[in-house]
């Protein structure tokens, strides 16, 4: 009999650990729970979606982007909550094989240091969202984890800095067959990645109904690029595989690298509490041996909050 | 020694009998010379301010009896209701959280700093407000939460309606210190005034622009970050 119990005791005490953590997390266990949802469509428009580094190469695409998310606040103490919640979206191109649709999950611990409005917020996130692409040797799974901080600045300002974690996994599907020989050592699948990135984000205050956030990011480790067979390409790529969704001899191509990416972006409050907003970004990749892209978007959105 | 008494006593009277004449003249004056003051208030672009805190402070002071004692500033749907108070020193305000969700109301201001941690319903003790001066309350779980609270030390004050219009009656003549304060003025408005039967100033306050709540994000997912 004490053995039984012996051999149940840790399983017992895991299960109890998991329904408190359950119960602590559940939206109904008390009042210190806030419920937030947030609806938003995105028109863009890119000028190199498949981040080719070559002219001849780039596809120009317009998107249609749709999100819906539900999260939760749960206040742990004075300065500290945790949030967590999950989203969908659908994303839809004019003129590139990739439509996706993406659910999402996310955890995060936050932690306000001091008392008042002014006071920084530590965060601390994870999350993980599950793609699935109407070719599917591009669905996969995303995991990133993140460290930020951020506070405002006065009337007028807010800012942030973070620190991030991206893992990016692939299902497993051989992306190699036909590969010419010359290619077989780096034949794998290359969107098999992972980086690293730090950003800095502000945004200004203009008005009661103009707002206007920017950002600059700089990220370091795997970045990809999709382009027809060129020998100049693959000389420096870490792994190949074929870019089934584009057709034959198109290839993506992983390299070690690193990119700069930044955005503005003017936001205006409509009357119903939702906003309007008008953003131009641009991200600039390049590889160790130099191989590089860039990419441009323009995009206008409707976000709803409630 | 007894006319000596009598002379007295004539004079102790006859001192007190003008004491009272002067009391009943003067209270009949008090109540007679009271007037009104009618205000009308704009920013620079002739838009009426709405929620202008106008106060009639008496040059020559004199005790003056606390009207209301007792307060209310509300939360509601994650914002304090009213946001601009005026209220006499040694008012007791509560603060009832009418969210389903906790909040932690607070101050830093000098004139009256307090704290009240992750609450619902309504705290027990009201917080009293016995320093006159501005305080400024804020909600430390949703930052863009902004209340203010006038403090003043006199019977005549008012706030400005959707109008931009204050209208207090019952002042009696004399001369007054006249202050205006709004959340955005650029400068503190006073000047000393003179109350008569019906006294009315068109009044243009300097403002800074209304900025935009934090509340609403403008970045998607920004609000989930934690």
């Amino acid at each position: 009999m004490t053995d039984i119990i012996r051999k149940h005791q840790p399983t017992n005490v895991k299960a109890g650990v998991i329904l408190s953590l359950i119960y602590a997390l559940s939206p109904h266990s008390c009042l210190a729970v806030e419920a937030f949802n947030e609806l938003s469509v995105d028109v863009s428009y890119l000028d190199n979606v498949g981040l080719s580094s070559v002219e001849n190469d780039k596809t120009k695409s317009s998107i249609l982007e749709v999100n819906a998310a539900r999260f939760y606040r749960k206040t742990l103490g004075v300065s500290e909550s945790v949030n967590y919640g999950a989203n969908l979206r659908t994303r839809s191109y004019s003129n590139y094989p990739c439509n996706q649709a993406s659910v999402g999950i996310a955890l995060g611990y936050r932690k306000k240091l001091g008392l008042g409005f002014d006071k920084p917020i530590f965060s601390a996130t994870w999350s993980g969202t599950r793609h699935v692409y109407n070719v599917s040797a591009r669905n996969r799974l995303d995991s990133e984890v993140s460290l930020s901080v951020s506070r405002p600045f006065g009337e007028h300002w807010d800012a942030s800095i973070s620190l991030s974690k991206r893992w990016e996994i692939p299902d497993r599907i051989n992306q190699t067959v036909g590969l010419p020989d010359s290619l077989q050592d780096i034949a794998s699948n290359a969107l098999d990645k992972e980086s690293i990135q730090v950003a800095i984000a502000t945004e200004y205050y203009a008005s009661s109904t103009w707002s206007f956030p920017a950002s600059l990011s700089f990220s370091n480790g795997d970045i990809t690029s999709g382009a027809r067979y060129r020998p100049a390409l693959s000389n420096d790529a870490r792994a190949i595989s074929n870019d089934v969704g584009m057709g034959n001899n198109w290839y993506i191509y992983r390299y070690e690298g690193s990119a700069w990416s930044a955005s503005l972006n003017a936001s205006r409050l409509l009357s119903d509490g939702s906003s309007l907003n008008f953003g131009i970004s641009r991200v600039d990749a390049r590889s160790d041996g130099n191989i590089r892209y860039d990419r441009n978007s323009l995009s206008i959105s409707w976000i709803k909050n409630w | 020694m007894t006319n000596l008494f009598n002379l007295a006593s004539m004079t102790f009277v006859s001192a007190k009998t003008l004491f009272l004449l002067s009391a009943i003249v003067g209270s009949t004056n008090t109540l007679a010379q009271r007037g009104s003051a009618s205000l009308s208030l704009t920013d620079q672009k002739g838009v009426a301010l709405t929620d202008a805190v106008v106060t009639f402070s008496a040059v020559a002071k004199h005790p003056t009896e606390l009207q209301e004692n007792k307060a209310v500033i509300d939360q509601i749907n994650k914002e304090f209701e009213p946001q601009v108070s005026v209220v006499q020193a040694g008012t007791a305000i509560s603060f009832p959280n009418n969210d389903n969700i906790l909040h932690h109301v607070y101050s830093f201001s000098k004139t009256k700093s307090f704290d009240l941690p992750l609450y619902a319903g309504t705290p027990s003790e009201p917080v009293v407000f016995d320093t006159p001066g501005l305080v400024t309350l804020g909600c430390n779980i949703h930052d863009w939460m902004r209340a203010y609270v006038v403090v003043v030390d006199t019977p005549f004050y008012e706030i400005s309606n959707h109008n931009g219009s204050v209208e207090i009656s019952d002042i009696p003549y004399g001369e007054y210190v006249l202050e205006v304060w709004h959340p955005r003025q650029r400068q503190p408005f006073k000047d000393t005034v003179n109350i008569d039967e019906g006294y009315s100033l068109n009044l243009e306050i300097a403002t800074k622009p209304q900025l935009r709540s934090r509340r609403h994000s403008s970045g998607k997912g920004s609000r989930y970050k934690p």
